[in-house]
């Protein structure tokens, strides 16, 4: 997470975090911007080494 | 068909997760197994999935075999409940837990954090000290429809909710997240992530059916289970190995419970393809991600009571 990003989130944290709803609003507006839209896929579980393709 | 192998890369992981954890029980963050949290302290909320340690510990504890140094030693029963014990204390007030960032209230945490440590106390044979109810409560109240590993895994969360607690009312909502899950397989029998198939992320949901089948014995379940797979084998080698080109998330991993469960013969070309040391296992994996599939293969490898 970059620094602003951090700042953002601990203002968000101490504000509109607190409420549940908002929340959930802001999942759904970080999967849009995030996988939805985005040119190359987000992807939740890190790339690892790849054996067979590195013996190849 | 020899799932020691399993047993082994899991066993082999622990030393390795122990040290992820607080293991000063006078220590406020006692249990919890975020490191950047409690000994860094570089963040100032703990990633919940972290205390998927629970279940990692618990089937240590649990798994009879030689050359397990864990099986049946207090302290390691202790520490399992002592993560889930943090987990508990570490949520929301309506249930929820934190991944990413603090009042998140992730759908995705919550669900594999509660289903790891109602599962790690199924095993144990132990109780909550706590309310989990209100995280039940969460998972019936939202979903990830995009996702289908997170609503599989908030089914069996909500139906070991029900064994811990005695309370039939969360059998009835796993049922209503088991119906939901089941209209989310596509026709050609994989289970859509992010729009897409995910051959990864379609085992953890076969791992989770797998799960599901054998506490409820549905029928559809395992139906649903082996179209599954008719759609995953072809993507696979002879070694287990798959090419994550073209999958919607791009994984490398492959969940083995699954297979052991309702396709030995799959379990094998894994096995082979451990022994051979080819594939992705949870010791060339991060902290984080490597945690539940250790206990996914401690699931795999643990016989037991078990069939």
């Amino acid at each position: 997470m970059k620094s602003w990003q951090m700042i953002c989130s601990r203002i968000w944290a101490g504000t509109f975090g607190a409420i549940p709803w908002c929340g959930q609003m802001m999942k759904r507006v970080l999967i849009l911007i995030f996988i939805n839209r985005a040119k190359k896929k987000y992807v939740a579980a890190t790339e690892y080494f790849d054996m067979k393709r590195f013996l190849k | 068909m020899s799932r020691t192998i399993f047993a082994q890369c899991g066993v082999s992981q622990v030393p390795r997760i122990l040290g992820f954890i607080d293991q000063d029980s006078a220590s406020s963050t006692y249990g919890c197994a975020d490191r950047a949290y409690w000994h860094y302290k570089t963040i100032d909320f703990s990633n919940a999935r972290f205390q998927e340690a629970a279940l990692v510990l618990a089937l240590a504890y649990l798994l009879p075999m030689e050359s397990n140094r864990f099986y049946r030693k207090d302290l390691i029963k202790d520490w399992a409940m002592a993560a889930i014990n943090f987990w508990a204390k570490s949520r929301h007030a309506d249930g929820s837990t934190d991944e990413s960032y603090p009042s998140e209230r992730h759908f995705c945490s919550t669900a594999f954090s509660l289903y790891s440590v109602t599962e790690a106390l199924v095993l144990l044979g132990e109780k909550p000290r706590q309310d989990f109810g209100v995280s039940g409560t969460f998972l019936i109240r939202n979903d990830n429809s995009d996702v289908a590993n997170q609503e599989a895994c908030a089914a069996l969360a909500l139906y070991n909710l029900s064994l811990v607690s005695g309370e039939e009312t969360w059998k009835a909502a796993a049922d209503v997240k088991i119906g939901k899950l089941l209209r989310m397989q596509t026709k050609d029998g994989s289970f859509l992530e992010y729009g897409g198939f995910d051959l990864g992320y379609d085992t953890i949901t076969l791992s989770f059916l797998a799960g599901l089948y054998q506490k409820t014995s549905r029928a559809d379940i395992k139906a649903a289970a082996e179209r599954l797979i008719a759609k995953i084998q072809p993507f696979m080698d002879e070694d287990g190995y798959f090419s994550n080109e073209g999958m919607s998330r791009r994984t490398q991993f492959v969940y083995p419970y699954g297979f052991r469960i309702f396709a030995p013969a799959v379990l094998q070309r894994l096995e082979g393809g451990l022994q051979k040391d080819v594939i992705l296992n949870p010791s060339w994996m991060d902290d984080r991600y490597c945690m539940p599939l250790t206990a996914n293969y401690l699931m795999t490898g643990f016989t037991e009571g078990r069939s």
